[in-house]
Order: C-alpha cells, then structure tokens, then sequence
C-alpha cells in the first residue's frame, strides 16, 4: 500500500517538475482565471444568471471562430489568423451574448439561454467548416491554447484581475441589488447600475479567458466552484472564500493531473475540481453527523 | 432635502383597470403612520409608490432622500445564501469602526428580540425569525423613512406586541418616520401613533 501511495507521490513529483519548467505561463494562466471567474460565477447564481455563464464563453467563441472564417479579413500575409480580430471576434460574440441575455425576462432565461447556447455551438460548427484555417487552428483555441501560452497573450489576461478588484469593491452593492432588488431601490441604490457593472466585469473576464484558456475551461470555472460553494457556506463570505480555494486548488493540481493522466489541461482541471467538491461535501455530511 | 413626507392628490395605477388614490397626508419626523384596509385595497402600491418602486399616475410624493423598505416576502433573498450578520451589514451605516459597527448589530437583533444570531446563515431561521431580522436590518439603516409592508406578518402574536413598543421606542428615539402595514392594529394599541384606513379601492384618510 505504502509502495503505491509512494509511486504516487513520485509521479506527481515528477509531472510538479515538469509542468513547472515547461509550462509556467500556462499554470499562471489558470491560477489568475482561478481568482476571477468563480468570484463572478458565484455573483451571477446570486443573480439568477449562473446558464448565462455557460452561454457567454459559447457566444464570444462563436465569435472567434465566424472571424476565422472570413478568409480575406482574417489571414494575414503569412497566412495567420490576425489576433486582433480574432480578440475583435471574441469582444463582439460576449457583448450579442450579453445583449441577448440581458433581454430575457426571469421565467424565460432557461430556455432563452439554452437556445442561445445551441444556437452559438451551430455558428461555431458552421464556422470551423468554412474556415481556411480549418481545425487545427480552431481546435487548440477551443481547448484553450494554454500550453502554447505567449508572455504577449498572458499579460493581456493578466488584466483579468481588474474585474476581480472591482468585483471585490461592489461586493456590498452586487450583493444588496441581487437578495433584496426592492429594499435596494428604496434606499437609493441604482439596481439597473449594478446591473450594468456585473455584466461589463463578467464579459470582459469572460472574453479574456475565452480567448486563452478556451471556452469550456472558462465556463468550467465560473460554475463548478460557483455552484458547490453556494451551498457549502455558512454566509455570502464564507462562500466566495471557499469557491476561490477549490478553484485554485484545481487550478494548481489540474495541470499535474493532465500530464499524469494524458489529457487536455482543462479536463485535468475540471476532474480536479469535481473531485475536491465531492470529497469535501461527503467530508461535511460526516462531520455534520 | 424635505424632512417630512409629504403626499398631495396621489394616484396609483399598478395595473390596467386597478386605480389607487387620490391620497394626500403628511407625516412629520418622529410620527408613525398605520396602515390598514382589506386585501387588495392598495396598501402595498401605496407604500410602493411612497418608497419609488412603483411609477405614479399623478399627483405628488415629497420625502427625504432613501428609505427601508421591509416586504412580507423579499423578491430574491432565497437565491442569496446571506448570514444574519450580512443582512445587517448590507443595510447599516457604514460609520465607526468594525467593533463598533459589530456592537450596534448585536443591539439590533437584541431590539427584535433574537439575540445571538449573527452567525447563522438567513434561510435556517423560520419565517417569524426572518422577518425579525429585516426589521433590525430597517432600524440599522440611515434612513429617515421607514416603509414596514406587513412585516411582522409570521411573528407570534405575543411577539408581535413586544416588537411594535421597540419599534415605537426605537423611531421616537431617532425621529424617524414609519408607515407600517398590519392587519394586526390591536398590537400596536395604546401606542400613539395616526392610522388610515383604505377601504377596497376607494381612500379614506383619518386621525
């Protein structure tokens, strides 16, 4: 037993050291999305919108991938995608997203949200069909281009903090428009305002991580963190706390998980964070006992 | 900025063919309005109105700026896993210092009668509870008016008599004002306060 649990250890020893020499950029792209994007996921289940999560990577993908199939705005003379509208692509797809989102009334928003999700996956499918750059340029982008990660590309998401601070500075406004719309709007405090704050900070940390992690890892950490600490918590705080921990924490192992196990980094990440959130939960029911 | 409140020839219409008003009174800091009628008669769109959740037909409303709005059912609070603490946090002054602040919480939930509750999270508590910590987050806010819209509607009754002399004592004390919306007047009896009565559709005001 000891001798497994020591092969075990040796190997993650082993995938620490190499994830750690050759793919630091990509453990530092996911840590900084770690610290943002549940924040926020746990912000918009606050507010009803947490399949809204799941639609805005799909829409500023979409967007992404209808850039790529225009051939002669795209290529560049080398024949590259130009990353500038590939970022255009991506801007465009979260804003329609939010946009669309923003339309829907309460009692129609799951199915409005589902539609718009279905209705993204088919632009993307068409797209990458129309595409000259085929899949093999639209396959690392969908999965995340994290392992090819450029200094360039993680500055650019290294401005994913800026939601982060002010999601931390509107925390109390967020908070009292999202539980108590009506007592909000009585004491003055603009529900339409916060409103607009919470969607202009989840696109814009949406379409960067989108644009470097993919998104299916995007979408991955604004809801499973998201989703498990809302009910673990004993307050709003304690909540946010313990859903930023469990994403870094897949975050930090997810990559090691991906190399031993030989598969993509976002499904080491997400099988990270699925398993600490159902280990954690068991380990409460038994204390609770 | 108005110290009262002030209400001349108000009309409510909350929906096609529901028409609340003409209402007019004035309500002076330090006084307590209750307000009483059968269901549907349109006390709940007129303490809307009066808070600015619901547009007015005509007419004119005059009140200090903000007010604490306390509903019998919150619109969201459920989706929300607020502790008690948070509740009182989202809705208080943000003056002194943290253990200032803690302390004048602490009194809050004493003033509603639930003391030592801070650290239990909102939806554990039973409804009467809930409400009881609404109306302690209503006495921790800044502000000059407050609107009560059945809110003691899940308290016992014996409770419900303890509350309104806190609350009574509570808005004498600091001047403000209250408009509170009960089908329970007789526990607020032998407090001195106006009442209105609004019979279905139609207002009449009194003393």
């Amino acid at each position: 037993m000891s001798g497994a649990f020591g092969s075990i250890l040796q190997c993650l020893t082993d995938a620490h050291v190499l994830l750690w020499q050759e793919f630091r950029p990509a453990w530092g792209a996911t840590l900084l999305a770690a610290l943002v994007l549940p924040r926020l996921g746990l912000h918009a289940s606050f507010r009803r919108h947490i399949l809204t999560t799941i639609a805005l990577p799909q829409t500023a993908f979409a967007g992404m991938a209808l850039v790529l199939a225009l051939p002669l705005l795209s290529a560049e003379a080398d024949g590259e995608p130009s990353t500038a509208l590939v970022f255009l692509g991506a801007a465009l797809g979260t804003l329609l997203g939010l946009v669309i989102a923003a339309q829907f009334r309460t009692e129609v928003v799951t199915r409005g949200v589902a539609a718009m999700i279905v209705a993204s996956l088919a632009i993307t499918e068409i797209a990458r069909s129309l595409s000259p750059f085929g899949e093999t340029r639209l396959e690392p982008l969908l999965h995340g281009e994290v392992l090819g990660l450029s200094a360039e590309r993680l500055g650019l998401l290294s401005t994913i903090l800026l939601p982060g601070l002010f999601a931390l500075v509107a925390k109390r406004r967020w908070l009292f428009t999202a539980s108590c719309p009506d007592a909000a709007r009585a004491a003055g405090v603009s529900t339409r305002s916060a409103a607009f704050e919470f969607a202009g900070a989840l696109g814009f940390a949406v379409m960067l991580a989108t644009l470097t992690l993919g998104p299916l890892l995007t979408a991955s950490l604004l809801i499973i963190p998201a989703a498990w600490a809302r009910h673990a918590g004993n307050n709003v705080r304690g909540a946010l706390r313990e859903s930023t921990a469990m994403a870094l924490l897949s975050a930090w192992w997810g990559p090691v998980v991906s190399v031993i196990a030989d598969i993509p980094l976002g499904a080491g990440v997400v099988m990270v964070a699925l398993v600490t959130g159902a280990l954690t939960r068991a380990l409460r029911r038994r204390i609770a006992r | 900025m108005p110290q009262g409140l002030h209400v001349c020839d108000l009309v409510v219409q909350p929906a096609a063919g529901v028409r609340v008003g003409p209402i007019s009174f004035t309500l002076a800091p330090g006084e307590v309005l209750l307000l009483q009628g059968p269901n549907g008669s349109g006390k709940t769109t007129l303490l809307k109105a009066l808070a600015g959740l619901t547009p007015v037909e005509s007419g004119q409303i005059t009140r200090p700026a903000g007010s604490a709005w306390v509903a019998q059912q919150p619109e969201h609070e459920g989706d929300v896993p607020l502790g008690v603490d948070e509740v009182l946090a989202l809705n208080e002054q943000r003056t002194g210092t943290v253990a200032e602040r803690k302390l004048r919480r602490a009194r809050a939930l004493e003033a509603v009668l639930l003391p030592q509750r801070e650290h239990r999270r909102l939806a554990t508590l039973s409804g009467g509870e809930q409400q009881r910590v609404r109306l302690a987050a209503a006495l921790l806010s800044a502000a000059p008016l407050l609107l009560l819209d059945e809110a003691t509607s899940a308290v016992d009754v014996t409770s419900d008599a303890m509350l309104a002399r806190h609350m009574a004592q509570h808005l004498i004390a600091t001047g403000r004002m209250a408009v509170i919306v009960t089908h329970r007047p007789e526990a607020w009896s032998g407090l001195t306060m106006r009442s209105m009565h609004l019979p279905a559709r139609t207002l009449e005001a009194g003393a």
